[in-house]
């Protein structure tokens, strides 16, 4: 019974193909990563879709340098593919995701320290291109887009003065969306040392803020 | 929740990670503290500068790099998972296969039956145990027989079973069986042959040599050879359960499965060193009643 039961299973399976994602939204991130280690590559692709901005954006924010961030973000993915079968489920796909980013961001941090360029933005702030620069299709009117770029420029420009740890929080919390738990998962932390690093970054911006009024 | 706690959590309130019951316990606080309701102001306007920064965008090209490295890895998965449920197909649809199996399931069937039929087995033969201590127990409560019930019951049961009668009607002190087979043993060997001619006829008619030699008969030797050999089983099948039970710790049970060991009389000197092994077992758990018990079967021995 069990025998004949393992033949028909197997030859279903092998049949219907393993795939499908068919209705993506209701697809959790977890699931589409199981799906690309089955041999779904579509799936790989929702999931690029949905985080690929977001890492980006992560490195893009912790170093201010666009050649940088692009560079992390494809290492990132390139990690997340050949990982996808020693996946297990222990923490969601987003912290596994912001891990691999996360360590990246430290490794790049002692590779330049070690050469002897600045380890952050914090030197280099004033270099920065503004974001809206970097992003396509900005069609804000001419006064708007100049106060929006000041704005910019001095969110960047606190933001780059903030410790590391302090700027991995905040960038984590206010720019990617993570809950606190799940970057204190990243980190390694307790949650409330989460809390109060976010509280100390906001009080930085905070202060750099202050004068600007729109 | 108090006015320094809602201090504290001002964070979690902006960033929306406070349950509906906390929540409406804050903003019961704010409404009454200006100052908690300034700092949630100052950190909403932030929140709201921050998110006039555009969402930087991962550039396409990079997206159709690692589109194209995940195609080629996701097809790797896909032939290493067919080939594994490919393997698995075959292996099942195998002629050889089918039949290690169908011999496997007949072997586990057999073995079931086996088992089975061992446990009916157990179940039969304590039954029988059963009887026979009560029966013992009956003979050992009747009076004194008359000498014509005795040769009654000779009639009627076997020759070894007589003998034991009638060292009860000689005063003689009853040894147990297999001393008094050895003894039989060493007679037949031991025994002086009688001279004697015989007349020449129908070989039926001679004498055998156990006749010649007052011994019992081949076929009543042989049934109490069974008898014997049936009690040693039996004693050594109850002193084997009654172990089991002492050493998974039902002291009870195991001291009624001795005591009726002890009935059965054989074999002694297995039963002295079990006893003792469970006097050992009793203690280690504080069972001084059980000690006591174990104690006073093993004097029985004695």
């Amino acid at each position: 019974m069990i025998y004949v039961l393992v033949i028909f299973i197997a030859i279903f399976i092998k049949r219907k193909g393993f795939s499908s994602v068919s209705n993506s939204g209701t697809i959790t991130d977890d699931q589409l990563y199981r799906l690309f280690a089955e041999g779904d590559a579509k799936a790989f692709g929702i999931l690029l879709d949905r985080y690929g901005n977001k890492v980006f954006g992560y490195f893009f924010h912790y170093f201010g340098d666009n050649e940088i961030a692009e560079d992390l973000t494809q290492e990132t993915f390139l990690r997340v593919i050949t990982a996808a079968t020693d996946f297990r489920g222990d923490c969601s796909f987003a912290t596994f995701l912001f891990r691999i980013a996360r360590n990246l961001c430290i490794d790049t941090v002692r590779a330049r320290a070690s050469r002897g360029v600045t380890s952050s933005l914090e030197d280099q702030v004033d270099d920065v291109r503004p974001l809206s620069e970097v992003i396509k299709g900005n069609s804000l009117e001419p006064d708007r887009k100049a106060f929006s770029d000041e704005l910019q420029k001095a969110i960047e420009n606190a933001l780059g003065h903030l410790p590391d740890e302090q700027r991995e929080v905040f960038i984590l919390r206010e720019i990617e969306g993570l809950r606190f738990r799940e970057i204190a998962d990243i980190l390694g932390v307790n949650e409330n040392t989460v809390k109060s690093r976010m509280n100390y970054a906001l009080i930085s911006l905070r202060k750099a803020l202050m004068g600007f009024r729109p | 929740m108090t006015q320094e706690e809602a201090k504290t959590r001002i964070i979690d309130y902006v960033y929306g990670e406070m349950s509906e019951l906390e929540i409406k316990e804050f903003e019961t606080i704010m409404n009454s503290y200006p100052e908690i309701a300034r700092e949630v102001d100052i950190l909403r306007k932030i929140r709201s500068a921050i998110n006039t920064l555009p969402a930087p965008e991962l550039p396409q090209r990079i997206k159709s790099r690692l589109m194209v490295n995940a195609v080629k890895r996701a097809e790797l998965h896909k032939k290493r998972r067919e080939g594994l449920l490919t393997w698995l197909e075959k292996l099942f649809l195998s002629p050889a296969f089918a039949s290690a199996m169908v011999i496997v399931v007949a072997l586990g069937v057999g073995v079931h039956i086996i088992m089975l039929d061992h446990r009916l087995g157990d179940i039969e033969r304590y039954d029988r145990i059963e009887k026979k201590i009560a029966v013992q127990d009956k003979s050992d409560a009747q009076p004194e027989q008359t000498p014509l019930s005795v040769e009654a019951e000779k009639t009627m049961i076997p020759p070894a079973q007589s003998q034991k009668l009638e060292a009860k009607q000689k005063k003689v002190p009853m040894k147990p069986q297999l001393e008094r087979k050895v003894e039989e043993d060493t007679a037949v060997v031991s025994a002086p042959k009688k001279k004697t001619s015989y007349p020449v006829g129908k070989a039926e008619s001679y004498p055998t040599l156990e006749m010649e030699s007052g011994l019992p008969s081949a076929s009543a030797r042989s049934t109490a050879d069974n008898i014997a050999r049936e009690e040693k089983q039996d004693a050594m099948y109850l002193i084997r359960h009654a172990r089991t039970a002492v050493k998974m710790g039902d002291l009870q049970g195991g001291l009624n499965l001795y005591r009726k060991a002890i009935a059965l009389g054989l074999p002694s000197q297995q039963l002295r060193i079990v006893l003792k092994e469970a006097i050992d077992v009793a203690k280690s758990l504080g069972r001084k009643d059980i000690v006591d018990e174990f104690i006073k079967q093993l004097d029985n021995i004695k």
